[in-house]
């Protein structure tokens, strides 16, 4: 455990060094997407309502934007300020450094997350603050932590990091009912979509955030995901290593 | 206490250490000496378990470095050629997320970290962040982070490129203080002062392969402990010889000037070789060292 718990130390003492830097950068997106999407151009009565229906799309997106930013921080340690270097020769288990740095994505994606959720409250959105809350947000930083780690390791430069944001998150961040509902794309897309990891994190969010309770099979399928994805990041991690 | 046995790296093509073997004696500073490319830097890879080697074993305290990369860690400290710290951790919290990455306890932990700065001289600038040092105090810490968990082996590679004189004398005596601890040193290096100076063993390589091993002074007398550079009709040249007298017999018969001095390991690596350790600290074609010295080389090839 003192091995995991070195490896969120460091991620957390730059956290806390950055604060207002990263404070901001949690900020400026949701609050533009907020203004423009909600606010922009609608009549009262229908900004109340679009709001009630993008802010918990925004939260998920947050929590997903800000836990997956770990890959970014993964490859500037790797590429840049070589700190990657002394994990791999301290004795280090491979689940140990992927804990450590799943805990850390989790830590900012819950940030970013509290940020949308006060952003909304400020707006007078109503929103249930509930532990199914708590947990549909933890669940998403899990999921896209660890996806942050796999995808990260398969960078083998600073322009593939950017790349893989492209490819991962934008059509994620759009298409995954953050926006707008799933149901209004056509058939063959929905299936698509259902099947990325946003869709059911942004489902369970939605649903948690109106009070109602988590739906068990966008709660099953999202656990499988984080399952799935940290064995991946393990896994990853070994071939980097290699 | 390390022990290479037919150890071979290949990347495509290109063999980056060649059938490697050697033993490396317990409580020693071991000089790895070669020039840039000649794969001093893959060997600490391989030692420090970062790379797996192409065929053959490395065996560091017992453990091999594949078989067992976990207990080869425990054993190792490395100081890697690239400074590699968070700029945003002070030096002080840099130790200590070492340390816990060692599961070394608190306490413990506590009470090495304040030797360690006392031990690198950094006890000042230890609430400072990182990016705040200087290139001479990164070096400095870089050691003393390698020290915290008490390795039996530590790796140097290149521990002083890029510092002015006197920031890689007080890397120097680190060095030495951690040799008087008990430490097993490997120390990679192109400066010949460097070692010269530190190395009590001293293994020459070049393009993967060891070509020289043996003391610094063996190496120096088995090249001639004389040297004398002159000018040849197509660059500098230099002749080897056993003592001053023959050296001074020499020079009377030239018709050129030339210069009389103690031989070093550059030296060893041009007769061996034909060219430099620093290739451009070349003054001129290193290539024309004396016929001898060119067969020399070829029989430690072979």
């Amino acid at each position: 455990m003192q091995q995991v718990a070195a490896v969120i130390l460091r991620e957390l003492i730059i956290l806390k060094r950055k604060f207002w830097r990263y404070f901001f950068s949690f900020t400026i997106s949701p609050l533009l997407y907020f203004i423009t999407f909600a606010w922009g151009g609608r009549a009262p009565a229908d900004r109340a309502e679009y709001s009630s229906f993008m802010l918990p799309g925004l939260i998920a997106m947050s929590a997903m934007i800000n836990s997956f930013a770990l890959s970014t921080e993964i490859n500037i340690a790797r590429f840049y300020w070589r700190t990657f270097d002394e994990i791999r020769t301290a004795p280090v288990p491979n689940w140990a450094y992927v804990v450590g740095e799943i805990i850390s994505g989790m830590v900012r994606g819950l940030l970013a997350a509290c940020i949308v959720i006060m952003m909304g409250l400020l707006f007078g959105v109503p929103i249930v603050l509930s532990p199914q809350l708590l947990l549909a947000v933890l669940m998403t930083t899990v999921v896209f932590a660890a996806l942050a780690i796999s995808t990260a390791s398969l960078a083998r430069s600073h322009a593939d990091q950017g790349m893989l944001n492209s490819f991962v998150i934008t059509p994620m961040a759009f298409l995954c009912g953050t926006f707008f509902p799933v149901d209004t794309y056509p058939q063959a897309l929905q299936w698509f979509i259902k099947i990325l990891p946003l869709t059911p994190a942004s489902q369970l969010v939605r649903s948690a955030a109106a009070g109602h309770g988590l739906p068990m099979p966008w709660l099953g399928y999202l656990t499988a995901l984080a399952v799935m994805f940290v064995g991946a990041a393990i896994f990853m991690i070994n071939r980097t290593k290699d | 206490m390390i022990t290479f046995n037919r150890l071979t790296k290949r990347y495509g093509d290109v063999t980056a250490v060649d059938d490697l073997c050697l033993r490396l004696d317990a409580g020693c500073i071991h000089g790895m000496l070669g020039p840039n490319g000649a794969g001093k830097t893959t060997i600490v890879r391989i030692l420090s378990t970062l790379t797996k080697p192409t065929s053959g074993t490395a065996v560091v305290g017992g453990f091999d470095v594949v078989e067992q990369p976990l207990k080869v860690k425990q054993q190792i400290g490395v100081v890697h050629q690239t400074l590699n710290f968070d700029p945003e951790l002070t030096g002080e919290e840099s130790l200590l997320v070492h340390g816990m990455l060692y599961r070394m306890s608190r306490k413990v932990l506590r009470d090495r970290i304040g030797e360690m700065l006392q031990f690198a001289d950094l006890v000042d600038a230890s609430k400072r962040k990182v990016s705040t040092y200087s290139g001479g105090m990164k070096r400095r810490l870089s050691i003393a982070r390698a020290m915290v968990h008490r390795p039996r082996v530590i790796l140097l590679d290149e521990p002083t490129v890029g510092l002015d004189a006197h920031a890689r004398r007080r890397v120097w005596d680190l060095v030495r203080q951690l040799r008087e601890e008990g430490c097993t040193i490997i120390l990679t290096t192109h400066y010949i002062d460097e070692a010269e100076v530190l190395a009590d063993q001293v293994v020459v390589i070049d393009r993967g392969r060891i070509i020289a091993e043996g003391s610094p002074q063996f190496l120096i007398s088995s090249a001639g402990s004389v040297a004398v550079d002159f000018a040849g009709p197509s660059g500098t040249k230099t002749e080897f010889f056993e003592n001053r007298e023959s050296a001074a017999e020499f020079i009377s018969k030239l018709e050129t000037r030339a210069t009389i001095r103690r031989a070093n390991l550059e030296d060893v690596f041009i007769k061996l070789t034909g060219r430099r350790v620093n290739p451009n600290e070349s003054e001129g074609d290193i290539a024309h060292a004396t016929s001898g010295s060119r067969h020399t080389a070829r029989t430690h090839h072979s």
